[in-house]
């Protein structure tokens, strides 16, 4: 009976291994689609804050905004920027490796910079001080280490790295309108929105997938896609608060 | 003389009787021998036997276990591969060594003789020296001579010593050498002799135990010594030490003592005699689950050795709420993951396999059940070195029963249920011993003290923990929290206002003022009230004594026919008179220019910490209850939301207090109110500390709100409500708001005198007055016909003892009565009596009460009472009997439906209940408590001889609390060795403190110990609109409080607040607190980091110890090998304690993340790698707790004025100003130091636009005012997305130099550093520098100096290491404060704002619409 199971097991496995190897020769399947905006528009009006605390952040001569809610009203219809879009569900247990590259993220006129982003688990994170102004770096992080450090200097830079899959908010004490969201994943498969509105996840193995949009106002929703081998499909997700 | 022939009896006959009679003799011999030899207890001694010779079998059976064996051949093997390997390396050098280890050792000998005989030569050249200087003086060539001689041989000696010395040294060496090189190999030789230990020692115990577990015995391993060692009569032969001996165990205990009578003795505890294994370890139930599961593999190869068929492996079980199968055969890995009846499950189907082998192989079954089981706590009880363990405490001192007994009834074991009951009575006197010998209703009736139910074994807790709060936790998990939970109730819902304990010091009137009534409440209202509390609000903590159920109409009797009818008149009475005292009150005036708006108040009363006593289902309810509902009965949220819009108030208010956790969960069922903000799935806590405010409107006037809120004490001096230092317009916009929130379902009415209530006066003050006189002058009283009524009523109101006064009051007195009409002297009086009656003054300020005595018994020693003198009434001992024979009476116990449909609310059911009311103090206690007037069940009484005790409406957990703490009230009977002393060390303050910080509620806010602050479930977690409180703009955790703070400091802190975090809504009340209530709380700080520190210590020391050892041992080892050295400490056996403190403490105090230790998630290295972390954080934060109280300052420094400002510009350099202030100034640009002399400190706040007002150094300032020159143009509150917020007030003026210019103040976000010097303690500001989120988690202090490195390190203007520049920082301001300097940022002047830049940033918007 146990040698049955084993045989059982050993073929399951080669197939799995099979078609493993069958899916990684063929991670072309493409996903993509835009984030549409239906409803009051006017409602979600972005307004100017008062950066009069720090001089230094004045000096780069530029009006800084709400950063909750930013539409592309150009587009038709109207889309929604820093929409993070990710494979939430579907990839088994593939696992991936983190780029060797930093993501960065910078400060610069005491504004973060992206304002939303994503990053894999165990890549590395530089954070910059761009401004000749004291900033602190305070992860509201679930998972990973609450990271609280300052770079007092212009120029100042720092390496760090998330190990675990989470999303969490990162301000600066000290200018307290600055703020980004992080979402760390463990597997490359994530986007966001800029001035078109749209996102593509490129690469996937063939599957069904559950794709989520998270936005930090409208929050989050999800689709179901599923993709054959060198596919390409699209899904647009509508906020319509 | 003949010998009669004729006798008086037949031998024949007499032969036969004697025959007889030996032959009855003999046999009941034989019977007695029986019945003394077969003694229950001696079946669970051999039981015991069996189950730990099996035990010893599987050991054996797993020692031999084929890849055990295996394992220790590759372990010789590798010790034979390693000798080789060693001496084909490095043979020749080991040689080597040694021979050149002989030759050092043998120089090493010449040189140390030669040294040791010239060093006595040196004494005596030395003492010659010393004979000659003193008998010839220094100048005597003889003298010199000698002199010379001494230097000499003193030069030889150090010589030799030193060639010595080298030759030791040499030999270290080399002995060093030898040892790095055959390490290694030692290493291993260990292993394999552990291993063999291992095997070995199961195999001798197997054969110890041999004869004893196979059936039959005789086969065995002299199975006869057994025999004959437990054989009647010749038992007493065995040593009491000897393996399987059956004996009578027991435990003398001169320190435990017992009254029998007049005689206080020793006890002698006979449990252990049946309860053999309790403090056997290989008995608790985890240990043998492992045993059992470890032991299949080797029996299947036992089996299959045998040619058998195997067992199987059982089924896993699921891990509760993840569906994630556990890996067979490692189940009890996760054995603590797995909840209860899994785990029951799971060790039926071991047992069951574990059986089977052995009856398959012939030998006994084993049942690892009660009574051989080890006690569930051992860490805590019983084992030697627990803190209570057996040898001097025994058992019944905690459990009660009777101590000297071994038959299971006499010893008065109590059954938890009645079906328990049931099932013993079966097993135990009716089958086992075959005629009914002893019930449990006799051992109830004769023994004061049977055994303690599980759920009240607390009780005993208070015989050496006499403060009972110094009982908090061990291991981790909470202790003594139904005695604490006793305790607390007991003072805070006024028992003890009725109730005298000689223990619990001066309570406080819990109840409020009601000296001044009538400027706060309405007569309709506070009749309703009185009547039935929960009708107006159903979570008061105010008691029922109407509608119960011997004062309802449906339970009326001869000798009170209209209960009803005669309380509804007793209420009007208590309300006349309670008004007709009431004394004039004026409420603190509002300024005219103030009105208050509900909308900010609103804000006001979310965002201060209001909610942190006072539950408000009017803000949250909906929230709260909708959310419930969708997770607990799965509807859709829109159902949910229409459910809850549906509910009366009443209904909202009873939902609450049914669903979510209480003040008491928190305590009793920690895991149930745990909030973790990053869950969704919490339950609120529905806090009663505090009244639940949604229906206050309802209740009480704006104005008398206002004047509350401003000053609660100006009502009620003794209130524990704190004042919140409102300004006048703060306080208006609350009482807004406060107003507004109505309650609906409340109808207030009147019980009006009519002529049948005024007939029910008259025969109630009849009943009375004729008491104590005749029925005639009664009457002329009542009718008032001699002026008497008028007369008692005027001395009832003269309370004074002072002449003058009593002057006054009398003159009050006369006017008072002298408009009252003859119904309303006799409605005064009887409430009057009615108040003394009832004891409402106990809890209440009354008027006229002030010196009465409480109406209560007193229960200073309340469970010493003999159970006889407790009145069970007709519940006699056949209770169950009786509800099935007179249903209508007895066949319940609590709600019955045809009662008043009001009682029907929060009493407890039949069917919640497990009723069972058996004779004992805890059934007494309880069940009062649960239903106070059950004792008056049947019985005929005048109306005031009822019981009158109040109802409570309390939980079974809150009965079951107070029941525990009641039992605790006795003579404690232990000898003072045992008793906890709070005199030295930390138990005493740290036992006061708890008290306090419970009384005055400092827990809803602050992290003091392992609290969860109520006010944390109002945190918002994700970004939201309204942003009231977060982790950072939270009230501080006070962890470590006292190795923080200053004492002084903090002594005058608590009794006069100087708000420190301007910047926070939430604020820290003044409360009205004393000095010696404000030493305790500062000791109780001190002493907490006292303890912190020690326990710390005490886990990290063998830890380091052992990490240190390891690393010397690995010295040659490779590099890598060596930073690992040691790492691995938190999988040691012997350090499993140590890490689980550490990781317990590191986890709770936020240094660390429960999931990176678990192996189940994370890899090995980072589990490694988060215990290393957790290390390096346990080191910092002992060293910074570990301070000895009471605390000294060092010194302070007085810098040169170089190093001053250089200071001052690190200070400046390192951005400090951009959140703190340091001296009376504000952070950030707005100060300006030549043009407006003036400096600012903006505190707060308030409306918006013009009609904004900016609160200055403590005044506040509308739009418009002008200051100094100054025009104030506006303010604002700006919340951030963050949750930060930024109060910011504009100013505009001319300056010298003729330019207009306009400034902005602006509130500090974190604390003013003027007052470092004098608040905080100097060596824990250099810490804090180091690692301000270990010490405070989640602060906002980001880390400057990460990993202790300045971020100027190696600039030419700051030289010196980092810990220079931090010295630079924390002298700096020491010595500005002490010196009242301050610091200042450049001037900035309001610009316009700027123009968007184009560029490619995601935030340079072209559709901004600003």
């Amino acid at each position: 009976m146990h040698r049955g199971k084993a045989i059982v097991l050993a073929l399951v496995g080669a197939l799995t291994m099979g078609w493993g190897c069958q899916a990684m020769a063929d991670d072309n399947a493409v996903i993509k689609g835009k984030i549409v905006f239906k409803g009051d528009v006017a409602k979600y009006k972005r307004s100017t804050i008062k950066t009069n605390k720090d001089p230094q952040c004045k000096k780069s001569k530029k009006k800084i905004g709400t950063y909750a809610v930013i539409f592309n009203k150009k587009t038709d219809p109207i889309t929604v920027r820093n929409v993070m879009v990710y494979v939430k569900d579907g990839l088994g247990d593939r696992t991936y490796k983190a780029p060797d590259e930093p993501v960065l993220l910078t400060q610069f006129g005491c504004e973060y910079k992206p304002h939303v982003f994503g990053i894999m688990a165990g890549q590395t994170l530089t954070v910059k001080n761009g401004d000749a102004t004291n900033h602190n770096i305070h992860f509201q992080s679930k998972v990973n280490t609450q990271h609280n450090f300052t770079q007092p200097k212009k120029g100042m830079t720092k390496d760090l790295t998330l190990l675990k899959e989470d999303t969490f908010f990162v301000k600066c004490d000290v200018h307290p309108w600055m703020g980004c969201h992080i979402q760390v994943f463990d597997h490359p498969f994530f986007a966001v929105t800029g001035k078109d509105g749209t996102f593509e996840l490129k690469g996937l193995p063939a599957g069904k997938y559950t794709i989520e949009a998270f936005h930090e106002k409208f929050g989050k929703m999800s689709m179901t896609v599923e993709v054959a081998s060198g596919e390409t499909k699209t899904a647009d997700f509508t906020y319509a608060p | 003389m003949p010998v009669p022939e004729q006798r008086l009896y037949s031998p024949n006959k007499l032969n036969r009787w004697f025959a007889f009679s030996s032959v009855i003799m003999t046999a009941s011999l034989l019977w007695l021998i029986e019945i003394d030899y077969n003694r229950p207890w001696r079946g669970f001694q051999e039981g015991y036997f069996v189950d730990k010779a099996a035990l010893a079998h599987l050991d054996y059976l797993d020692a031999m276990r084929s890849d055990r064996q295996q394992e220790i051949a590759e372990a010789e093997q590798r010790v034979r591969d390693a000798e080789e390997l060693l001496e084909h390396t490095s043979g020749a050098k080991r040689r080597a060594l040694e021979t050149e280890l002989v030759q050092v050792g043998l120089k090493f000998n010449v040189a140390d003789g030669r040294w040791s005989r010239d060093s006595q030569v040196l004494e005596v050249t030395r003492d010659a020296y010393e004979k000659t200087l003193n008998r010839n003086g220094a100048d005597n060539p003889k003298t010199k001579a000698a002199n010379a001689k001494l230097l000499a041989d003193d030069e030889k000696v150090s010589r030799l010593l030193a060639e010595k010395e080298k030759y030791q040294d040499e030999q270290t060496r080399i002995k060093g050498a030898l040892e790095a090189i055959t390490v290694g190999v030692r290493g291993l030789s260990k292993v394999v002799r552990d291993l063999r230990a291992v095997a070995e020692s199961a195999m001798k115990k197997d054969r110890e135990y041999r004869g004893v577990l196979e059936a039959g015995g005789l086969l065995g391993d002299l199975p006869i010594v057994s025999a004959v060692i437990n054989a009647p009569l010749l038992d007493f032969l065995a040593a009491k030490t000897a393996l399987r001996h059956e004996h009578v165990r027991q435990l003398v205990l001169p320190d435990i003592r017992q009254r029998l009578n007049y005689l206080e003795t020793y006890t002698t505890d006979r449990c252990t005699t049946c309860h053999i294994a309790i403090d056997d370890p290989e008995f608790s139930k985890d240990r043998l689950a492992r045993k059992l599961e470890r032991s299949l593999p080797g029996i299947n190869e036992e089996l299959q050795r045998r040619g058998k068929d195997g067992l199987e492996l059982p089924p896993v079980p699921l891990l509760t709420g993840e569906e994630k199968a556990l890996p067979p055969g490692k189940v009890t890995d996760y054995w603590d993951k797995l909840d209860r009846p899994q785990q029951d499950a799971y060790f039926d189907v071991l047992l069951g396999m574990v059986n089977d082998y052995l009856k398959r192989t012939g030998r006994n079954a084993i049942d690892l059940g009660q009574p051989l089981l080890a006690h569930p706590d051992l860490d805590l009880y019983i084992s030697v070195d627990s803190p209570h363990p057996m040898s001097a405490m025994g058992c019944t001192v905690c459990h009660e029963g009777n101590p000297q007994e071994t038959d299971f009834v006499q010893a008065a074991h109590s059954a938890a249920t009645h079906e328990q009951r049931e099932l013993w009575e079966e097993e135990y006197y009716t089958s086992a011993m075959g005629l009914p010998n002893v019930t449990f209703e006799t051992v109830e009736h004769f023994w004061d003290r049977p055994m303690r139910l599980r759920e009240h074994t607390e009780a005993a807790c208070a015989k050496c923990h006499s403060q009972i709060t110094d009982i908090a936790r061990f291991n981790g998990e909470r202790r003594g929290a139904r005695i604490n939970q006793g305790r607390f109730l007991f003072t805070s819902v006024g028992c003890i206002n009725c109730h005298q304990i000689e223990e619990l010091p001066d309570a406080r009137r819990v109840g409020p003022n009601l000296a001044y009534i009538a400027a706060k409440l309405q007569p309709e209202f506070v009749e309703q009230w009185i009547y039935f509390p929960q009708s107006f609000r159903p979570s008061t903590r105010m008691p029922h004594f109407f509608l119960q159920e011997n004062n309802l109409d449906a339970t009326g009797t001869p000798l009170d026919e209209t209960p009803e009818l005669r309380t509804e008149t007793e209420v009007a009475a208590i309300t006349k008179y309670l008004f007709s005292v009431s004394k004039e009150w004026t409420p603190i005036e509002r300024p005219a220019d103030v009105t208050g708006d509900a909308d900010r108040g609103r804000k006001l009363f979310r965002s201060l910490g209001c909610l942190a006593c006072h539950a408000n289902l009017a803000e949250f309810g909906e929230e709260w209850i909708t959310t419930d509902l969708v997770q607990r009965e799965r509807l859709e949220e829109e159902t949910a939301r229409h459910r809850f819009l549906g509910m009366t108030y009443t209904q909202r208010v009873e939902y609450a207090m049914e669903h979510f956790p209480g003040d008491m969960d928190t305590f009793l069922h920690p895991e149930k109110a745990r909030f973790d903000p990053n869950t969704d799935d919490n339950k609120p806590t529905f806090t009663r500390f505090a009244p639940e405010l949604s229906g206050i409107g309802s209740k009480v006037s704006e104005d008398w709100l206002y004047s509350w809120v401003m000053e609660p004490t100006h009502y009620s001096p003794d209130t524990i409500m704190p004042s919140l230092r409102l300004l006048p317009g703060e306080a208006a916009d609350i009482a807004a708001y406060l107003v507004t929130l109505k309650n609906a379902d409340f109808e207030a009415g009147r019980f009006e005198i009519n002529d049948e209530r005024g007939r029910e006066v008259d025969d109630l003050l009849f009943l009375l007055l004729s008491s104590q006189r005749s029925e005639r002058a009664s009457r002329s009283i009542i009718h008032d016909e001699g002026g008497e009524l008028t007369e008692m009523i005027k001395a009832l109101l003269v309370v004074s003892l002072d002449v003058e006064q009593a002057a006054e009051e009398k003159k009050w007195a006369a006017a008072l009565v002298a408009p009252m009409s003859l119904e309303e002297k006799k409605l005064m009086y009887l409430g009057n009596k009615m108040i003394g009656h009832y004891g409402c003054y106990t809890c209440h300020n009354i008027y006229g009460f002030e010196t009465t005595t409480p109406v209560g018994t007193e229960l200073t020693a309340w469970a010493e009472k003999p159970i006889s003198q407790l009145d069970f009434a007709f519940y006699d001992h056949a209770f169950h009997d009786m509800r099935e024979q007179r249903e209508e009476d007895f066949g319940y116990v609590y709600r019955q439906e045809d009662w008043a449909s009001e009682l029907r609310r929060r009493s407890p059911t039949d069917d919640d209940m497990r009723e069972q009311i058996t004779h004992t103090h805890a059934g007494f206690a309880k069940h009062k408590l649960l239903n106070p007037r059950i004792w008056d069940r049947e019985k005929i009484k005048l109306p005031y001889d009822k019981l009158k005790m109040p109802n409570f409406y309390f939980t079974e957990d809150e009965a079951d609390a107070l029941s525990t703490y009641l039992l605790s009230r006795i003579p404690p009977r232990v000898n003072d060795v045992l008793k906890i002393d709070y005199k030295g060390g930390d138990l005493g303050p740290i036992a006061k403190g708890r008290n306090l910080t419970r009384e005055f509620n400092c827990i809803a806010c602050h992290e003091i110990e392992d609290n969860v602050p109520t006010i944390q479930q109002y945190f918002r977690r994700s970004i939201a609109d309204e942003v009231e409180f977060d982790a950072v703009n939270a009230p501080p955790s006070l962890w470590g409080e006292g190795a923080k703070v200053q004492y002084n400091w903090f002594h005058r802190f608590l009794q006069q607040v100087e708000p420190l975090r301007p910047w926070l809504q939430v604020r820290m009340p003044s409360f009205n607190i004393t000095g010696e209530q404000a030493t305790v709380l500062a000791e109780y700080f001190a002493a907490l980091s006292n303890k912190d520190a020690k326990e710390l210590a005490a886990a990290r020391t063998p830890v380091r110890a052992y990490m240190d050892s390891q690393a010397a041992q690995s010295v040659g080892a490779s590099r890598n090998d060596a930073a690992l050295a040691g790492t691995d400490w938190f999988e040691q056996d012997s350090l499993a304690d140590e890490a689980a403190d550490l990781r317990r403490w590191g986890v709770e105090r936020k240094l660390i993340r429960a999931a990176e230790f678990d192996q189940l998630v994370a890899p090995h290295a980072n589990v490694i790698d988060a215990h290393r972390r957790l290390l390096v954080g346990v080191d910092f934060m002992q060293s910074l707790y570990d301070v000895a109280y009471p605390f000294v300052e060092p010194p302070r420094v007085h810098a040169p004025r170089e190093q001053f400002e250089r200071g001052q510009r690190f200070f400046t350099d390192m951005g400090c100003l951009q959140c703190h202030v340091l001296g009376d100034m504000l952070p950030g640009p707005a100060n300006n130091t030549d043009d407006f002399v003036q400096i600012y400190r903006l505190d707060a706040v308030r409306g918006e636009g013009e009609e904004a007002v900016a609160t200055i150094n403590g005044t506040p300032y509308p739009v418009g005012t002008v200051i100094d020159g100054l025009t104030m143009t506006g303010a604002e509150t700006v919340v951030y997305p963050s949750g930060d917020v930024e109060t910011k007030a504009y100013f505009s003026g001319t300056n010298k130099a003729g330019e207009d210019e306009q400034i902005m103040l602006q509130a500090a976000s974190a604390p003013n550093l003027s007052l470092t010097y004098r608040r905080l303690r100097r060596s824990w500001v250099y810490q804090w520098m180091l690692q301000p989120g270990w010490i405070q988690p989640g602060t906002k202090m980001p880390q400057n100096f990460a990993n202790g490195v300045s971020p100027f390190l190696g600039d030419p203007s700051y030289p010196g290491t980092s810990a220079d520049h931090i010295h630079l920082l924390v002298d700096y301001l020491y010595q500005a404060g002490a010196t009242s300097e301050r610091a200042d940022l450049p001037k900035l002047v309001i610009e316009d704002e700027g123009e968007f830049d184009e560029d490619d940033g995601a935030l340079d918007d072209e559709d901004f619409d600003d």
